[in-house]
């Protein structure tokens, strides 16, 4: 019995405790251990936006933490571009260190950042609006592109479609709208809608990617799921949330299916009728007439 | 992966059913065929009405009798008259035709032929008439 308490209180942490177990670490100056934690916990599925972003404001805090390098610095100045990928307002910064604070506050006044707020979960077969907007530092009038792929559940095709982003009334406030049924959108029903924006200067350079091609921000299209019908901030134009009432079940006698077999059968069967009812041709009579054998 | 632009983007789906099944019946209302015929052209050195005023004509299957007309025949220098006998009912494939002239109800010529049917199409037959 002891044999066996001893080696679960050996065992490692669990993966919900690590995060925390990454703060004590980083509180307590072990910047090598915590970064080891944040990598476990990173790899984990299920992290939410905000659990993502706190991961890379600790890991750029991490990073700063262990003796300077310029890999170290770049790691974190990457770890710090991400947390603005993930939270546009930075807010998980506030769980930072200073040096990681002051890191960021250089990157938004030298670099260009693509922001959006990403979201998790959308209705399916409505229109949805891609934003964007820029902040930090940028010269000259940005190019932004929105390159998504919707894939059904299970599929793995990813071949990605690119748009242009139209800038809107707002000030550095880009958008592109994906209807159902244009562009490879889906009409309706389960879909995994994967994209990213990119920003490119006036001779080409990208400045900035909001995801990527290997590594896509990740909405799932839903006529089910709950958290589907209550989200309108994108898709509609972005006009105030209203509930959304699941509309009447539909008789069997009106799913398309049937309309259209129903139908189909009607117009085959009158063609066939009509050519049915038309004569025969007949064989052309002789100067004494014809003679029909019984 | 790889990126492709939204005006290359195949187009959604075609109603190919649809076209199937116009061009299936478009074949079926091509398929639509007249009865199988023969056109008999009766000939023969026989002046109207001076040597024969009226022809008969009778069909026979194997030994049975099954169809028979009379026609009086026009003026003419010489015979040289048409008929059609159509497989409108029963099929017949082979068929042996009878022909007699008459003058005042006395005979005086024949002629005969053997003719088969062919599905959809007029056969043309000729008989000449002998005396």
């Amino acid at each position: 019995m002891l044999l066996l308490l001893a080696f679960l209180m050996a065992a490692p942490a669990q993966d919900a405790d690590r995060l925390a177990n990454a703060r004590s670490l980083l509180a307590a100056g072990k910047y090598a251990d915590a970064l080891i934690d944040l990598q476990a916990v990173s790899l984990m599925y299920g992290n939410t936006l905000r659990e993502q972003a706190e991961l890379q404001a600790l890991r750029a805090t991490a990073l700063l933490g262990l003796p300077d390098s310029p890999k170290h610095r770049q790691d974190a100045a990457d770890a710090v571009i991400a947390v603005y990928h993930v939270d546009p307002d930075g807010a998980a910064m506030a769980r930072a260190s200073d040096a990681a604070r002051q890191l960021a506050q250089q990157i938004r006044s030298t670099r260009l950042l693509v922001l959006t707020d990403r979201i998790v979960t959308a209705r399916s077969g409505r229109p949805l609006r891609i934003r964007a907007r820029l902040a930090g530092a940028h010269v000259g009038e940005p190019q932004l592109s929105l390159d998504y792929s919707a894939q059904r559940a299970g599929s793995d095709d990813t071949d990605f479609v690119r748009i242009p982003m139209d800038r809107t009334a707002a000030p550095d406030t880009y958008e592109a709208w994906l209807r159902p049924g244009v562009g490879g959108v889906p009409g309706g029903g389960e879909h995994l809608l994967l994209y990213y924006i990119e920003a490119e200067g006036p001779d080409g350079t990208l400045l900035d990617s909001n995801g990527s091609a290997r590594d896509p921000i990740r909405l799932t299209l839903s006529d089910t799921l709950p958290e589907a019908a209550g989200i309108a901030a994108l898709d509609e134009g972005g006009r105030p949330a209203h509930p959304v009432e699941p509309p009447p079940p539909v008789p069997w006698y009106r799913h398309y299916g049937i309309i259209g077999t129903v139908a189909g059968a009607i117009v085959v069967g009158s063609v066939v009728a009509i050519i049915a009812a038309q004569p025969k041709p007949q064989p052309q009579n002789g100067t004494l007439g014809k003679v029909d054998l019984p | 992966m790889r990126v492709i632009d939204a005006a290359q983007r195949p187009p959604d789906g075609t109603p190919w059913g649809v076209k199937r099944a116009a061009l299936l019946l478009l074949l079926l209302a091509a398929c639509k065929q007249q009865d199988a015929a023969l056109m008999i052209t009766v000939t023969g050195p026989f002046i109207i009405p001076a040597e024969a005023d009226s022809l008969s004509m009778e069909v026979y299957e194997s030994s049975n009798q099954i169809a028979s007309q009379k026609w009086t025949l026009p003026v003419q220098a010489t015979l040289n008259q048409t008929v059609t006998v159509v497989e409108g009912g029963a099929p017949h494939p082979h068929v042996k035709l009878n022909f007699e002239l008459y003058k005042n109800d006395i005979v005086v010529g024949q002629g005969t032929a053997p003719a088969d049917f062919q599905d959809g199409t007029t056969v043309p037959i000729s008989v000449t008439m002998s005396r």
